[in-house]
């Protein structure tokens, strides 16, 4: 909790910081995702992984709506108005384990290869596992900041918390879409 | 993002969208083959050897084809077997298009593969591989205008021997012209491919 | 003088201002998508253009969700 005595400035001073902290640590995360990406077209060229056009789309459609609901609550946040900040952001709780449920719940289940089966299952399954993670961590920075919220922690004028979680959570959803087209639209699905 | 803006960009990234696919449409990518190709393609000599049912089987007969010539044994541990069954699943991925290839399996071993033999063992592969034998006297020259290399290696086991052989597929078009070769282990997907690409012409 | 219902409706303004920028993107995101989706159905031949779909879609989510323009604004601002 933010003390009364600290000023503005000195506020400000650390947000700038924070703020830069944040996209260097997900910079270098985004090094990782971009390794994996490169990965799946090294071992599978213009071959796909066989998978379910429908589920892809849905899960896809649910991530991003998820991040229009993350936006509306931070928006609503910056704005002061706490009951707004809490219903937007527990819409994007709920569709983010609708996402996890989605690819990890039904697209892991249904796949017609497991994670050992040549190169279709170790790309499929490390790219959607990793960001399946990174969907994880983030729906537990969502519970934490809607606890915190409810608690009055959060003010117009300072919410680092919620910007932070925000910002990863929109990070998560830029590296989906990355990974939808090149695991679900781009090249010949393999057998 | 004013409401103008985006829709805006919304209709941009649409009509661009449209466009390039449309102009993909209409001016296709040159396909490139994964086999061996021969530019310009070279002469396909003509051969006529004795098939098992005591037909003639001639390659210049075969027109509207396309022939997929392959030289091996029946004794062959590993590279024949493979080859043949290769080609089996790619007309299988072909599907009704494979009745437009013809499999012709002709002996580097005349000595112990005769026609029955050769039929026999090819048909186990698929039932429309057409399997030929002959004399040393008239495989001869079909080996040497294909450049066939064939080199008998004594084996200290109950087969005596084996050969070392050219192991590609020669492809050669409805038109009779040596086109391209496949070359061992390409896998029947690739087949299957440059074959469902070549049948178009 | 500045009455405080005059403030609560610019304020409330700038609020709604805000939230319809969030919809454009979200609009935004939404017809790429379906564009991707349809181009990949129609003409699976052109994966490049695929991944062409996906680079504005996370443009817009960095510039327009994610704030990436507060980095470069020294301390000056707020959130």
């Amino acid at each position: 909790m933010v003390g009364n005595s600290e000023n503005t400035a000195s506020y400000l001073h650390k947000l700038g910081n924070n703020r830069l902290g944040l996209w260097l640590f997900l910079i270098s995360d985004g090094f990782v995702f971009a390794g994996l990406f490169i990965t799946r077209f090294y071992l599978m060229g213009n071959s796909r992984p066989e998978l379910e056009q429908g589920v892809g789309l849905i899960v896809t459609i649910v991530l991003l709506i998820s991040s229009f609901f993350m936006n509306r609550g931070e928006t609503y946040m910056k704005h002061g108005n706490v009951k707004g900040f809490l219903f937007n952001t527990t819409i994007t709780l709920v569709l983010g384990i609708l996402f996890l449920v989605g690819v990890v719940g039904v697209e892991w289940q249904i796949a017609p290869f497991g994670p050992s089966d040549g190169a279709q299952g170790a790309v499929f399954y490390v790219m959607t596992g990793f960001h399946a993670f990174h969907v994880l961590t983030g729906v537990i920075f969502l519970l934490i900041i809607l606890n915190n919220g409810r608690k009055g922690v959060y003010t117009r004028e300072r919410h680092w918390g919620v910007e932070a979680c925000a910002i990863y959570w929109h990070f998560i959803d830029v590296v989906w879409i990355f990974f939808y087209p090149a695991l679900y639209l781009i090249g010949v699905a393999a057998h | 993002m004013k409401g103008k803006q985006a829709v805006f960009i919304a209709a941009a990234f649409v009509l661009g969208f449209a466009a390039i696919i449309l102009w993909s449409r209409a001016n296709p990518a040159h396909y490139t083959y994964k086999a061996t190709v021969i530019d310009p393609p070279a002469e396909a000599s003509d051969f006529a050897l004795m098939q098992e049912d005591g037909t003639i089987f001639r390659l210049s007969e075969q027109e509207g084809q396309i022939v997929l010539l392959y030289f091996g044994f029946t004794h062959c541990p590993d590279v024949c077997p493979t080859t043949l069954v290769d080609v089996k699943r790619a007309f299988v991925e072909l599907e009704e298009k494979s009745k437009e290839v013809t499999l012709v399996f002709i002996t580097v071993d005349p000595e112990r593969d005769t026609v029955e033999k050769m039929a026999d063992y090819a048909s186990a592969f698929h039932p429309d591989f057409i399997a030929l034998s002959g004399t040393e006297e008239e495989l001869g020259p079909i080996y040497e205008s294909y450049g066939v290399y064939r080199e008998k290696e004594m084996v200290d086991s109950e087969i005596d021997y084996l050969y070392a052989h050219t192991a590609i597929i020669y492809v050669i078009d409805r038109a009779g012209r040596w086109r391209m070769s496949f070359p061992f282990g390409m896998g029947p997907e690739a087949m299957a491919d440059d074959l469902s690409h070549l049948l178009k012409e | 003088m500045a009455n405080d219902l005059e403030v609560a409706n610019m304020s409330e303004e700038a609020l709604n201002d805000d939230l319809r920028a969030g919809v454009w993107v979200a609009f935004l995101l939404a017809i790429f998508t379906i564009g991707e989706f349809v181009a990949a159905m129609i003409a699976p031949e052109l994966g490049w253009l695929l991944l062409i779909a996906a680079l504005p879609k996370a443009y817009f989510v960095i510039r327009d969700y994610m704030h990436i323009g507060h980095l470069f604004e020294g301390d000056g601002e707020s959130h």
